[in-house]
């Protein structure tokens, strides 16, 4: 490293963080990120312009539509899709259309001045990792560049560097133990129950119970109506929408209903018991508004006991205790005791309301009584969600960790293979 | 840094106190040796003396009467959960360097009081 180029504080490092839900991006050592952008972007394929003669067929041209603002504009034609699969980037034209445009809008400042940490899923592969390097110094030119698990940053900030992180996103839920920094691939386990599994289930119920979902971007007007009433409300005038959009924006209400509504059973859920649950009251955007009793419970409890989900085999899907037990128990048997003892539990699913005290129940249910068990949970929903981003921006801002940067230079010499080596 | 290193030493060879306890200086640039214990403290002394700041680490040696015995010294690192994240950070990221410098492997990591009792002392240490 040449000596005292990135001292302390002011090296003005940014911070990436990849969701499958949203891209956190902002300058380390500040406490919330600057920019929360939603991973889904809007894509409007414009096959047809008539420009050149030549014979050469061109490649439909695509305009990309970012961040809130623009993304839930409906417009014809726009395509919602997002450049993550598994965690992972799979697309990355998209992906380098939303660096693009964080560079230039919320930054604000230009790329070769920033060194830049980025979180990846725990279980990335190779080749992504040599391509993300490659493009960040090819393209972006940084001048320094890391890559670290977001499992080892959310344990971080957690005052632990050995621990069990429960991630319960979006897209899936993942326990990955982390050990004095380290994350222990081999011992990570997966399950697609998760934020966007409640809202699939969240829509499953309103289609049993006849309610239409309709999405704020529809509605120009509407009038209140008594409980249970047939809502009255004004269509929008609106461009026809593709249903990526329309479902996209279906998913949002849902994700709205299963914050305000559902609630995790204290204990496992009995079907005599449910009647004696009080109700939760819920306005739909288009004014239709009634009373939730058991299903606020039903839904949520498919977390805990998958043999509740229909048209599944129940024994294919894994519970949340289920998913940390199971990578406990991949691992060494000196460890457990220690993982047990730090369950750290991260990510925007989590924060359904009764979460973690049914969590420390089923998991207190399932390992032996003299083990210890403990769960950490980040109390606030920003550091919850946020919890892998803050701990990569303090990270990034620690003067211990200037060294660790992979700079240009190195880059430049020893080529992208040493991302294997800098970041394991 | 080396300061660290000489006092653990002193406690490692020569028997000359009960427990050290190290933080991370102001600046944020380097550990240093916070507090020292005589060696006819105990266990709960020592726990006080811990208990006092949010983030500290330490070495203990439990069974420091038996002479020439080292494997039952341990490291500690104490982060209270109320802590603010900055400082769990801080603290966890920076564990490492200072295990590597002592040669410490076994570590008993605490997030709040009520884990930090004799009881919960990984067994290793009681030999």
């Amino acid at each position: 490293m040449s000596g005292g180029v990135y001292g302390g504080d002011e090296v003005g490092a940014l911070v990436f963080d990849l969701g499958s839900m949203s891209f956190r991006a902002g300058y380390a050592g500040e406490d919330t990120p600057k920019a929360d952008i939603p991973s889904s972007l809007g894509v409007i394929e414009e096959a047809e312009i008539a420009m050149d003669t030549d014979d050469i067929k061109k490649e439909p041209v695509k305009e990309y539509r970012i961040d809130t603002n623009s993304l839930r504009v409906p417009r014809k034609g726009m395509e919602i899709q997002t450049f993550l699969k598994d965690g992972m980037i799979e697309n990355w034209d998209m992906f380098e259309q939303m660096i693009d445009y964080t560079y230039k809008k919320h930054i604000q400042s230009e790329s070769q001045e920033h060194p830049v940490m980025m979180s990846e899923a725990s279980w990335n592969v190779r080749g992504k990792r040599e391509r993300l390097t490659e493009l960040m110094f090819e393209k972006y030119n940084v001048p320094a560049f890391f890559l670290c698990k977001n499992a080892v940053l959310s344990a971080f900030a957690n005052g632990r560097s050995t621990g069990l992180v429960l991630d319960s996103g979006a897209t899936h839920t993942t326990a990955v133990p982390v050990y004095d920094g380290y994350v222990l691939g081999q011992a990570i386990v997966k399950s697609p129950l998760a934020g966007d599994f409640i809202s699939l289930e969240c829509r499953k119920l309103m289609e049993e119970v006849n309610i239409d979902v309709v999405p704020p971007y529809m509605i120009s007007s509407k009038e209140p109506v008594n409980e249970s009433q047939t809502p009255k409300w004004k269509k929008k005038d609106i461009p026809e929408v593709t249903t990526s959009f329309h479902n996209y924006m279906v998913k949002d209400v849902l994700q709205d209903f299963a914050a305000s509504v559902l609630q995790v059973s204290d204990v496992p859920f009995e079907e005599s018991g449910a009647d004696s649950m009080p109700c939760t009251h819920y306005e739909f955007p288009n004014g239709y508004h009634r009373d939730f009793g058991e299903e606020r419970i039903k839904i949520p409890e498919m977390l805990f006991d998958p043999s509740h989900i229909k048209d599944v085999p129940s024994n294919t899907m894994l519970s949340m205790g289920h998913v940390i037990t199971t990578s406990v128990g991949m691992c060494d048997i000196d460890i457990r005791p220690s993982l047990y003892s730090s369950v750290i539990v991260v990510g925007g699913n989590s924060l359904l309301n009764g979460f973690t005290d049914r969590l420390n129940r089923d998991l207190s249910n399932k390992t032996p009584s003299a083990m210890r068990l403990k769960l950490l949970a980040a109390t606030g929903s920003t550091e919850r969600r946020f919890s892998c981003w803050i701990g990569g921006s303090i990270l990034a801002s620690l003067g211990s960790f200037q060294q660790m940067w992979i700079s240009k230079q190195e880059y430049d010499e020893g080529g992208k293979n040493c991302i294997e080596k800098k970041c394991p | 840094m080396e300061d660290c290193k000489i006092v653990f030493e002193d406690l490692k060879q020569r028997k000359k106190y009960r427990y050290i306890t190290f933080k991370i200086n102001d600046e944020k640039t380097c550990i240093e040796v916070d507090k020292i214990g005589d060696k006819n403290e105990t266990f709960e002394d020592f726990k006080r003396c811990m208990l006092q700041d949010l983030a500290r680490y330490a070495v203990f040696d439990y069974d420091a009467k038996k002479d020439g015995k080292t494997g039952n010294l341990g490291f500690i690192s104490w982060v209270d959960d109320q802590a603010n994240v900055t400082t769990k950070m801080l603290y966890a990221c920076t564990k490492q360097t200072l295990k590597d410098k002592l040669q410490l492997t076994a570590e008993w990591q605490i997030t709040s009081p009520d884990e930090f009792t004799e009881e919960e002392m990984p067994a290793k240490w009681k030999k």
